[in-house]
């Protein structure tokens, strides 16, 4: 069983290469940069988890997830950490806040992501839509 | 005994049965209502919102469980609060059961536990303002599955399907446990319906409980944290994939 949930790419999304991963790297804090580097503990999962489901809207706003005002770039790389973790733990808690954060983005913020990161965004997405449900 | 059991409505069918189970097993209990209800129209249509009120009109004449078994035990369509009218129960309103006017008033009734039937977010001082504490029916086993959309979840999870009556703590769903009972799952099962009978499983366990109590407070155990894990709102695709795997797949279900 496949998620059916469908999102829309621009035109033109190539693939990803080491420049796309080395540039949005540099721009995502380096709290969230660490996490998506090393071993999440179940501790920061639940604290993320927590995060994502009570300030949704407030991720935009400032949050001590953080060092300074939070970004587009900043969400992504939380999918990224979600997706991982969940390859990792198995725990469909993250999937659940991935797919939560992707609607926030694709929602609210389509046309303000930088071009540069939709190669980025749409792995992720890939990854998800391509899990297989047969549990 | 003295229960509190609260409420957020005016037309909650679940404590108008649990009333009436609680009374034809102990006649004795004095019960009282705790409400944070607003009165009016206006106020009824903010509570529950448009879609809601839509979604009512549409289903009207549609019997859930709980309605056909007010219906049928105490013989009426109606109110709580014309129910507690009836049997003469005290039905107290408040803005809100965290209020410190509130607590003065709650504290004062001397309740020995109260029961969870809605109401809102309970603070540190509506938890500690009876005897021996508040109790809470919560749809999923714990530690296991905590919070929101605990039915949904446990389906994803594959972890078995019942009801958990716990004291509530200050966490959410992290209080101790006093016990379990596990809802079978049936050939025509929906989210729906299952959640329906949760609620008359909870019913069970809360009357039971109370009968099997030697003593009190009623004996619980403390969570396994290791085991605990808290959920959120499920989102919409993995909804969809629990009621595909509620339709297609209930024989090969390990819960």
């Amino acid at each position: 069983m496949k998620l059916n949930v469908s999102y829309n790419y621009p035109q033109g999304v190539g693939d990803i290469d080491a420049e796309i991963v080395s540039n949005f790297r540099k721009m995502i804090s380096p709290s969230l940069g660490a996490l998506l580097n090393s071993d999440i503990n179940k501790q920061a999962i639940d604290r993320l988890l927590l995060k994502v489901e009570t300030n949704k809207k407030g991720l935009f706003g400032k949050i001590e997830l953080w060092d300074e005002k939070p970004k587009i770039e900043n969400t992504i790389a939380l999918v990224c950490v979600f997706n991982k973790s969940f390859v990792e733990e198995n725990d469909y808690r993250l999937l659940n806040a991935s797919l939560k954060l992707l609607d926030l983005l694709m929602e609210d913020y389509y046309e303000s992501i930088p071009q540069s990161f939709w190669p980025i965004l749409k792995e992720e997405i890939d990854f998800i839509l391509s899990r297989d449900f047969a549990l | 005994m003295k229960i509190g059991i609260t409420t957020g409505s005016p037309e909650n069918n679940f404590a108008t049965l649990l009333i009436h189970e609680l009374k034809a097993f102990f006649p004795d209990f004095q019960i009282v209502i705790l409400s944070t209800e607003k009165k009016g129209i206006r106020n009824f249509l903010r509570r529950i919102g448009f879609n809601k009120m839509m979604r009512l009109i549409r289903n009207r004449g549609n019997c859930s469980y709980l309605d056909r078994e007010v219906k049928f035990k105490i013989g009426m369509v109606g109110s709580l609060y014309s129910y507690t009218k009836r049997l003469d129960i005290p039905y107290y309103s408040f803005s809100s059961f965290n209020a410190p006017e509130s607590l003065k008033s709650i504290n004062s009734f001397d309740l020995d536990y109260i029961i969870n039937c809605g109401g809102g977010i309970f603070r540190k001082g509506f938890i500690s303002s009876s005897k021996y504490g508040v109790l809470n029916a919560h749809m999923g086993k714990l530690p296991e599955i905590r919070g929101m959309n605990a039915l949904e979840w446990s389906i994803l999870k594959g972890v078995e399907l019942g009801v958990t009556l716990h004291y509530i703590d200050s966490g959410i769903d992290t209080g101790n446990i006093i016990s379990f009972k596990p809802l079978k799952l049936n050939v025509n099962d929906s989210i729906k319906l299952l959640r329906e009978r949760s609620n008359l499983i909870n019913i069970d366990l809360i009357v039971e409980s109370f009968r099997n109590a030697k003593d009190h407070p009623i004996l619980s155990e403390k969570q396994n944290e290791d085991k605990g894990e808290q959920h959120y709102i499920m989102h919409h695709a993995l909804l969809q994939i629990v009621n595909e795997k509620l339709t297609y797949e209930k024989d090969n279900f390990n819960i």
